[in-house]
């Protein structure tokens, strides 16, 4: 990996962590859209990427977010998960659409397959996200509710990022 | 003993995976890990720099709400303060006791200016109260810093002051360093100035003393700032000054003010008609 592409994949985990700490924190829609932007960061890291590093990244960048809300592991948990769980979904879909992914940026891959790829990705952080924090399944409805909502607006906020991007 | 490295080395991974959670949910369990608890969180110097920062644009976005608690605030403070000054004004003698209706009879109510008219020659001003929450015409207004005027029309949630800066507006107006009582009126010229009449030549003045709502004004408490002595005229053929004030409050930028209502203002007056007969 260039040192170019080193650290233009840097500045996205930096200005996506900085929205979050800074705006997306505040952006709660309705008490149930939860945004996780920095998961899109995590995830778009290329996938040739030494396994151990990736989770070590995840893992940094998921406790940068739990010293800002207070929740020492929370979001370094699920951050860990979805970093551990990304490569098998990424070979999977490999085998199945017979082509290896490179870059995973939205220009790359196109809308469809990007939307696939990584939405069951950010369902699962948000679930794990969110099943921790209310560490029973008392209030499962209402979890169930904040995930769903969570994970669309991550993804569209995801996108939205991405749409910036000139790769 | 090779064959464990090369189990561990092939499931390296995994093995940081678990491990990685295994820190998470025992940071997460917390009391374990001093320093998690010690890093952490939001104590950490740089993070709470960082959030300071944020929280500063914040604060300017709020400071909307934070002026409407301000001037709520100063209503209630001001309604206090008139209640205790009228329940044992300074500068009555000592055997001196108000009835207590007396000394509470004004009340507060916050409004806000809505829109301001300052360049023509009567001047009004719209506040977002009316007779919903308790306005009627006649009601004197004052603001933050000095007075205002005089409620003119209500509807149910808007009403239309009479600002000093009218004509026909007039005041009881008392200099408290030379204990002296005149009229206030607006001359037309300047939104700033107006002019106090009828007040002594044989007292002393000089420029820059306060001048004040008097206590013979119904609508107004006693001592709310109407302004300063930027000027004095003593013309020969008269007994009396003609003094400038400039006035302390500035009616271009008027935000919330306070509609005064005296709950014995109606028997005041009863009182006056009934003795005129």
């Amino acid at each position: 990996m260039s040192l170019r592409v080193a650290l233009f994949y840097a500045f996205g985990i930096f200005i996506c962590l900085t929205l979050q700490v800074l705006l997306l924190r505040n952006l709660v829609l309705f008490n149930y859209a939860f945004c996780f932007l920095y998961v899109g960061a995590i995830l778009t890291l290329p996938p040739n990427l030494d396994r151990s590093l990736y989770l070590l990244l995840a893992f940094v960048v998921g406790l940068i977010l739990d010293t800002f809300s207070n929740t020492p592991g929370l979001h370094a948990a699920a951050s860990v998960l979805v970093a551990y769980l990304r490569d098998f979904w990424i070979r999977r879909y490999e085998r199945k659409a017979g082509e290896e992914l490179v870059f995973l940026t939205l220009r790359r891959i196109g809308l469809f397959p990007f939307i696939n790829l990584f939405f069951p990705l950010i369902f699962v952080h948000s679930a794990a996200l969110f099943l921790i924090e209310a560490n029973s399944l008392n209030l499962i409805l209402h979890t169930g509710i904040k995930i769903l909502a969570s994970s669309l607006y991550t993804m569209l906020a995801v996108l939205l990022w991405q749409s910036f991007l000139k790769y | 003993m090779s064959q464990l490295f090369e189990f561990i080395s092939r499931h390296r991974s995994f093995i940081l995976f678990v491990f990685l959670e295994v820190l998470c949910f025992r940071m997460l369990i917390g009391s374990n890990s001093s320093w998690g608890v010690r890093y952490f969180n939001t104590a950490n110097w740089y993070v709470g720099t960082i959030l300071g920062f944020s929280n500063s644009f914040r604060e300017y976005l709020g400071l909307r709400e934070v002026n409407r608690q301000l001037a709520a605030e100063n209503a209630r403070l001001n309604e206090e303060l008139t209640r205790l000054l009228q329940s044992d004004p300074p500068k009555a003698p000592a055997g001196y006791r108000p009835d207590s209706t007396f000394a509470s009879r004004y009340q507060f109510t916050l409004a806000k200016v809505i829109d301001s008219e300052t360049k023509m020659a009567n001047n009004f001003l719209t506040i977002d109260k009316g007779t919903a929450d308790g306005i009627v015409p006649g009601m004197g207004v004052i603001s933050a810093t000095g007075i205002v005027g005089k409620v003119q029309y209500c509807s149910a949630h808007m009403s239309v002051v009479t600002s000093i800066l009218h004509s026909r507006f007039m005041v009881s107006t008392e200099l408290p360093a030379s204990d002296e009582i005149g009229t206030v009126v607006w001359t037309g010229e300047d939104i700033g100035e107006v002019k106090l009449l009828d007040i002594s030549r044989f007292k002393n003045v000089s420029v820059g003393d306060t001048a004040v709502t008097s206590r013979y004004s119904q609508v107004f408490p006693p001592g709310i700032m109407i302004g300063t002595v930027s000027n004095i005229e003593s013309p020969e053929s008269e007994t009396t000054y003609v003094i400038d004030l400039k006035l302390s409050t500035d009616f271009r930028n008027l935000g919330y003010v306070y509609v005064i209502r005296n709950y014995l203002l109606e028997d005041m007056e009863k009182l006056k008609e009934n003795s005129e007969k």
